[in-house]
């Protein structure tokens, strides 16, 4: 009876954590669909007008398009350098590894206020204008720790093993990276990929500080909270955050059919 | 004198202050099958390695059927290696893992795949070329492995201990079968381990290596029947090893002095070198040591042609079948290890005397 007890109240705590957590979400979604003027309650009844304002909405779609282009290029970039300076330092030994490993790991531990900060300041002086393509290389900055640290987790001793066999059997360099370790590593670099992606999409700071006239979706979702609650916020919110899941859901069964076979 | 197929000329690799390979010379003739036998440490797996293309000697040169290979990369070379854990490819079928060095040498479609599914009825794995790698038991991915490297017709096929994730009997029928296959074959296999019972059943020529050297080398029987070493010696199966001084020659006889007394061995044209007699006039007696195998010691009177030695009382023995293990503990307070037929009638605290068969022991230097 004492186990039951416990589990009870384990069961208990586990769904307070739970509401806790998902009450917000679930609240922002229910009055994406309200029937009337405020995302307030009471909830007066379902309807998918708001999200018709948003679709109609020229500035929102645009920004939409830019987050899509920001999150998936930027992505792509620092999977691809992610992979190769992990692959890079997990099959040259020398005794700078650890040192190096420090600095790509480093602006994991910097706000993103003060990478922000310090790339506008680089930006400005570089001459290089305050536009997408800067949030792009914030983005990258960000992301690039962690495509980094979950590919040089999977690149192993039992992974170089397998290498050298290719390479034993007349591979070049360049047919083992291709044929052996990418489509080996293709779970984590899909992972990594699709990581990367959802923290660019909902990414403000950087977005915000090094953008001007085109902007990305959460940057237009800020001026527009400036002028009030609408429901309309709470259909692109809800829109933001179906992507994210669905992008978790991909990589989840990517990995997991991977895994399995 | 024609050139060997295989030469590693005074090859030495070293780490740092790490010596793994102290200079060794070893020549191995097209068609060998030979035995890189050692503990784990000797230099063995370095040696392979150097081989293999994978490590670059510090000193010395390896030539490969007249060809310098010693800094040819692995992939352009004509060796192939069956690695110690298998490498194989998990994301790709069993026949796409036996047809991918083909694929890196060019063999085009329609052959590659039919010479993919060949070896795999070689290996006697016919019909599984769809099986996925994670599918397969740990003697199949060992076959799998080992028809990807005959697949690319290596001129040398080198093995790192393949056999050692897998159970006794499968050992046993896998070394059956690795021999089977390279006398089909007619490939030079270099094969790595350190069980001495493996190196015996399967090596033409077993080279036993300790501390980066080559300690012996020969066939089988002859390194175990005399051992060029003390390392040979105790490595290649038991042996009671006796200190002792080279007391004078007698005629054919060197009477060597021991803790069991003085011992007679006859010395004849061997061909291993013996430790040359102490030269007139020297102070120092040769130091020596005696190396018989267990086998080689009988209980009772001697009979003629062997040695007798001081009596010893039978401390334990242990029956195994064909023969009895035992240990006995001479007047003198030395252990000696004997193996005698099993229905010798013999029990522990019996008082004997022993013998040893003078032809089997072997003077070998300190």
């Amino acid at each position: 009876m004492r186990l039951r007890g416990s589990t009870l109240a384990s069961a208990l705590v586990l769904i307070a954590a739970a509401i806790f957590i998902f009450l917000p979400v679930v609240v922002l979604v229910q009055f994406s669909f309200q029937d009337g003027l405020v995302p307030v309650p009471p909830f007066k009844g379902f309807s998918l007008r708001w999200y018709h304002k948003v679709l109609e909405d020229r500035r929102l779609v645009k920004a939409l398009w830019n987050s899509v282009a920001v999150a998936s290029l930027s992505s792509l970039i620092a999977t691809v350098l992610g992979f190769l300076a992990a692959y890079g330092l997990a099959r040259r030994r020398t005794g700078w590894n650890r040192a190096v490993e420090l600095l790509l790991m480093a602006p994991i531990t910097v706000s993103y206020l003060i990478i922000g900060m310090g790339l506008l300041m680089t930006f400005t002086m570089a001459g290089v204008p305050k536009s997408l393509l800067a949030v792009g290389i914030g983005h990258v900055v960000i992301n690039l720790p962690l495509a980094f640290a979950i590919c040089y987790a999977q690149l192993g001793e039992h992974q170089v093993a397998i290498e050298r066999a290719a390479e034993d059997l007349g591979a070049s360099p360049l047919q083992t990276l291709l044929l052996i370790t990418v489509p080996m590593m293709a779970p984590s670099l899909a992972a990594a990929f699709a990581l990367s992606v959802t923290l660019s999409w909902d990414e403000f700071v950087i977005a915000f500080l090094l953008s001007r006239f085109d902007v990305t979706l959460p940057v237009v979702i800020w001026s527009m909270l400036r002028s009030g609650l609408s429901p309309e916020l709470n259909a692109v919110g809800t829109l933001v955050f179906a992507v994210s899941v669905l992008l978790l859901l991909v990589a989840e069964l990517l990995t997991s059919r991977r895994r399995s076979s | 004198m024609t050139e060997p197929f295989l030469a590693l000329e005074g090859v030495r690799k070293a780490y740092n202050e790490t010596v793994a390979v102290a200079g060794i010379d070893l020549a191995i003739e097209r068609g060998e099958f030979v035995v890189l036998l050692g503990p784990s440490g000797s230099g063995k797996t370095t040696v392979l390695s150097i081989l293999g293309g994978f490590v670059q000697p510090t000193a010395g040169r390896v030539l490969l059927d007249g060809e310098d290979v010693t800094y040819l990369s692995p992939a352009r070379r004509p060796t192939a290696t069956v690695f110690q854990d298998y490498a194989l490819f998990p994301h790709m079928s069993v026949l796409g893992n036996v047809a991918f060095g083909l694929a890196m040498h060019n063999v085009p479609q329609p052959e590659r795949r039919n010479r993919a599914e060949a070896m795999l009825e070689r290996v006697g794995l016919a019909g599984f070329g769809r099986r996925r790698i994670h599918e397969l038991s740990g003697g199949q991915r060992q076959r799998v492995a080992l028809a990807r490297a005959i697949a690319v017709e290596p001129k040398l096929l080198l093995l790192d201990e393949p056999l050692g994730a897998l159970d006794l009997a499968l050992r046993r029928q896998m070394q059956d079968e690795l021999v089977g296959l390279q006398k089909q074959l007619g490939t030079t296999f270099v094969h790595v381990t350190h069980d001495q019972e493996e190196a015996m059943s399967i090596a033409d020529r077993v080279v036993v290596m300790n501390h980066g050297r080559v300690e012996d080398q020969g066939a089988p029987d002859r390194v175990y029947l005399k051992p060029a070493s003390l390392f040979a010696a105790t490595f290649m199966g038991e042996s009671n090893i006796l200190p002792g001084r080279v007391h004078r020659l007698d005629g054919s006889r060197m009477i060597v002095e021991t803790a069991l007394g003085e011992i007679a061995v006859p010395t004849e044209p061997a061909p291993t070198p013996h430790p040359s007699p102490p030269p007139q006039g020297a102070r120092e007696p040769q130091q020596v040591s005696l190396s018989i195998r267990p086998e080689h010691l009988g209980l009772g009177p001697a009979p003629a042609g062997s040695i007798g030695l001081p009596p010893a009382v039978v401390e334990d023995m242990v029956f195994q079948g064909t023969h009895l293990r035992l240990r006995a503990r001479s007047d003198r307070g030395i252990l000696l290890l004997l193996r005698v037929p099993a229905v010798t009638p013999v029990e522990p605290g019996m008082r004997t005397p022993l013998y040893a068969d003078a032809k089997r022991i072997v003077v070998l230097r300190s």
